[in-house]
């Protein structure tokens, strides 16, 4: 430590501890040196045994080293600040944190450039190298400015990426395993994942295929499309770096309100939207895979806006219980009266399922506001369904879909969270459980009349599911008859189950046992006269 | 220390530096502290004594923002004190009762970090650091990594680390259970003096005997609420003045002695340890002496029998509650 004043002084606590947890400036400078005579030696070394080929050779490992960057901001960068939070929490000193007048907002500052220190200064010398290396590079064309144009968009993705690395510990104590899950699918069926959520392939792409990697190689100037991409990269990351600093000061509360839940909602529309309208732009290239049909891709990712749909609505189901709760006791201090659970289930329900016609629009909008991405595609890439203007039916029950789903979830959460239920994993069989209870009963039901001689064994019945809801209503999937299947059936049926849990809650509020006391306050009584108080 | 029924101090005394209104914790179920109500002042040292799953702990921890309130508030000078609201957390110091550290940091740069996180002047850090380093005896471990030291020793860090912000509210849960006996001599110096500055300190021990000298006040906690509170004089004196727990130490072990005791008038509360068998009977010195000749008469071994003093580990078994940490 001593006396000498380091850049992480100034910035913040946290950034320091961690920046001394990682060995300190003596430790840094080191590593980053010993690194930069390696690559230096490295490439020399190369030149040395082939000089006439030098020009090639410097721009070959002008790309390696564009590929180093890539490794050592993204994969070096995230893991190290995704370890920090984890120790932090793992060790309890989170808690430590929280005795500090620190604010989250400086806090999560320092995780993301504390632990990093080592990473920056490795993509420093990366940086600095690949200048010398592009002065020697001629078939590079685009020279010193693309190289900092790349290495720019490549720290925001990698910054925004960090961000979401901060967020994930506090949120998922699983996020270690989640993030090895989603990285090993990446790399196993790298397209598949873009290819089902498109806003995936909108958020990654560009800093990790060809767009960098070609701007440096061809001079590509930065395309609209990629600064989008730049954009809802910014956007997230500020969504999670709220969500950060709220859980880093409060573990009991949840990262996002109900009205920053809404916000991500809104996101999740909007990058889904422009990934699926621009999937040409930014879907993975040089692989196997074949791109699913456009209604594939609506589909699964109007039932991701399903899943994501639920954070606004468990927070506001949160708030509610706990308002009651403690007005129930009287409080002296009570919480201000959150926002109704129904206002916020209303306007995620909207906000969700306005992704529909957005992206089928937006689709066919291609025609007139990207003509050139328009005239790559074949005609069966295009929407399956008619053009916009659709039909305010259509729009109303894509709603309904929408709508009572988050009903039917937030009683359900309502009434967990008022027993004190806190499983994870409740939730998320109670959505598989609507989601899959009416398509085997379909099955079994109608095939069996079927005597399942026929593949047609999907019926109205099917509609109770939302995903199947949605399927109904925007592909082209049809009946035994040639007809549309009704939906109304299964939204009623959505509703119907969404009014019994509500009777269900507020009954028990009328018991008392709604709002968690009841049990505790007989709980209580019962020890005390096991203990002859 | 005043609680919401009873009154010890003055009309005129100072303001409450901490309010702890109506506060309530509950666990699904389980109330682990139960609508407690009570103020601090300026100057005020209160032990915190009570079986496991008390609640003690707990307390500690809303008081200290870290655990949220299911109902009910804690204001520190008028503050009130939320998980995450940074301005009252600056004027409390809590210490954990296995307080966490940065392993890999030696003991100058932890503490380091701890001024940074609370402000502390760069100028004054060092000496800051040196003086609590000095008080807490790890001067000479200063350059060491806290991985590196004892049990005892990454207590007296924690108490450095708690103090060195300079905190107007201090509460210690647990401090003395990792320190050797000189340590502990030396935490209680420290306490009185941290006392005689004005702070407000709640400290939670089981360590009773300790707690007599250094508590201007004691409460006794179960189940989440406070069976018993007052001043020390107050708690160790409470309960049926005309009674007294005698000691009755044995030549050698003797089968039926409790039996024989049960059977005479006026003894309750027999505890029979080996030689050792305490009792409680009337405070009279005159019945106490024709109950000893009744003993030696029946063949009681008696090699020794004293009266006890009223203490705080009386008081505290006088409650009725049967765990013992």
């Amino acid at each position: 430590m001593g006396s000498k004043a380091t850049v992480m002084q100034v910035i913040n606590a946290i950034g320091w501890a961690h920046y001394q947890l990682r060995g300190g400036w003596k430790n840094i400078l080191a590593t980053t040196v010993g690194y930069a005579v390696l690559i230096g030696l490295l490439i020399f070394g190369s030149v040395y045994l082939d000089p006439s080929s030098a020009p090639s050779i410097y721009a070959g490992w002008t790309m390696a080293l564009l590929a180093l960057q890539v490794g050592a901001l993204v994969l070096y960068g995230c893991w190290s600040v995704s370890s920090a939070v984890k120790k932090d929490i793992s060790t309890k000193m989170i808690e430590s944190h929280r005795l500090m007048p620190v604010s989250g907002t400086d806090a999560i500052a320092g995780y993301l450039f504390g632990p990093t220190s080592q990473v920056l200064t490795i993509a420093l010398a990366n940086f600095l190298i690949g200048c010398a290396t592009l002065q020697g590079a001629t078939p590079l064309g685009s020279g010193l400015v693309n190289w900092f144009k790349v290495n720019a968009i490549l720290g925001i993705f990698a910054v925004s990426a960090w961000t979401v690395m901060v967020f994930l510990p506090l949120v998922f104590p699983m996020a270690t395993s989640l993030l090895a899950g989603a990285v090993f699918i990446l790399i196993m069926g790298y397209q598949m994942v873009p290819a089902l959520l498109p806003g995936a392939s909108l958020l990654v792409g560009p800093a990790l295929q060809e767009s960098i990697f070609g701007m440096l190689a061809l001079g590509r100037p930065i395309s609209p499309e990629l600064m989008v991409s730049i954009v809802a990269q910014l956007v997230v990351a500020a969504l999670c770096y709220i969500g950060a600093q709220r859980k880093y000061r409060r573990d009991d509360v949840p990262a996002w309100g109900p009205l920053l839940g809404l916000a991500v909602v809104g996101t999740y529309v909007l990058i889904s939207m422009r990934g699926l309208s621009t999937w040409e732009v930014f879907r993975p290239r040089g692989w196997w895979w074949e791109t699913p049909p456009f209604a594939v891709q609506l589909t699964l990712a109007a039932m991701g806006g399903l899943i994501v749909a639920i954070i606004p609505v468990s927070v506001a189901a949160r708030q509610e219980v706990t308002w009651r709760r403690r007005r129930a006791l009287h409080d002296p201090a009570p919480n201000p009266r959150p926002l109704p659970g129904m206002l916020i289930v209303a306007l995620a329900a909207a906000i969700a399922a306005s992704l529909l016609p957005l992206a089928v629009g937006e689709r066919w909008s291609l025609r007139t506001w990207h003509p050139q991405v328009f005239a790559s595609l074949r005609r069966d890439q295009l929407p399956s369904i008619a053009a916009p203007p659709f039909p305010p039916g259509l729009v109303a029950r894509t709603f309904l879909v929408y709508f009572a789903f988050l009903t039917v979830m937030s009683f359900f959460l309502r009434l967990l969270f008022a027993r004190g239920i806190r499983s994870r994993w409740l939730p998320v069989m109670f959505v598989a459980l609507l989601g899959l209870a009416p398509l085997l009963v379909d099955v079994t039901v109608n095939g069996a009349m079927k005597r399942f001689e026929t593949d047609d064994v999907f019926s109205a019945i099917s509609g109770a599911s939302p995903i199947v809801a949605l399927v109904y209503l925007w592909s082209p999937v049809k009946g035994a008859d040639g007809a549309l299947i009704s939906t109304m059936p299964g939204i009623a049926a959505q509703l119907v189950l969404g009014a019994v849990l509500g009777l269900i809650y507020y009954a028990s509020l009328r018991r008392g046992a709604g709002t968690g006391m009841a049990a505790g306050g007989r709980t209580m009584e019962a020890q005390r006269n096991r203990d002859g108080e | 220390m005043t609680d919401s029924n009873g009154d010890n101090r003055s009309p005129g005394a100072a303001e409450p530096l901490v309010t702890v209104n109506r506060a309530r914790v509950q666990f699904g179920s389980l109330v682990a502290v139960h609508d407690l109500s009570f103020q601090l002042h300026a100057g005020d040292l209160v032990g915190l004594i009570g079986p496991n799953g008390a609640g003690k702990t707990t307390l500690l921890r809303a008081m200290a923002g870290l655990q949220p309130l299911t109902s009910g508030e804690v204001l520190v000078m008028g503050e009130r004190v939320l998980p995450g609201a940074t301005r009252p957390l600056g004027r409390i110091g809590f210490t954990a009762d296995n307080p966490s550290a940065y392993e890999e940091l030696t003991v100058r740069q932890f503490l380091g970090f701890i001024g940074r996180a609370y402000g502390v002047h760069r100028d004054l850090l060092d000496e800051k650091i040196d003086f609590w380093l000095e008080q807490v005896w790890l001067k000479e471990k200063a350059c060491q990594k806290i991985k590196a030291l004892s049990r005892g020793m990454r207590q007296r860090i924690g108490i450095a680390r708690t103090l060195l912000p300079n905190p107007t509210v201090v509460l210690l849960d647990e401090p003395a259970a990792g320190l050797d006996p000189a340590g502990r001599v030396q935490f209680r110096k420290l306490l009185a003096s941290l006392r005689e500055q004005g702070k407000t300190l709640i400290v939670s021990s089981h360590i009773l005997a300790d707690m007599n000298e250094y508590c201007t006040h004691i409460g006794i906690m179960a189940k989440g609420s406070l069976l018993q509170y007052g001043t020390v004089a107050q708690i160790a004196g409470a309960g049926r003045a005309d009674r007294r727990l005698y000691t009755l130490v044995l030549a050698e072990p003797l089968a039926g002695v409790a039996d024989i005791l049960r059977d005479m008038a006026h003894v309750s509360h027999v505890q029979v340890e080996r030689e050792e068998v305490t009792f409680e009977f009337p405070h009279d010195k005159v019945r106490a002496a024709r109950l000893l000749a009744d003993l030696i008469r029946q063949g009681v071994p008696v090699a020794g029998f004293t009266a006890n003093a009223p203490d705080l580990e009386e008081a505290y078994l006088r409650t009725g509650i049967r765990q013992v940490d």
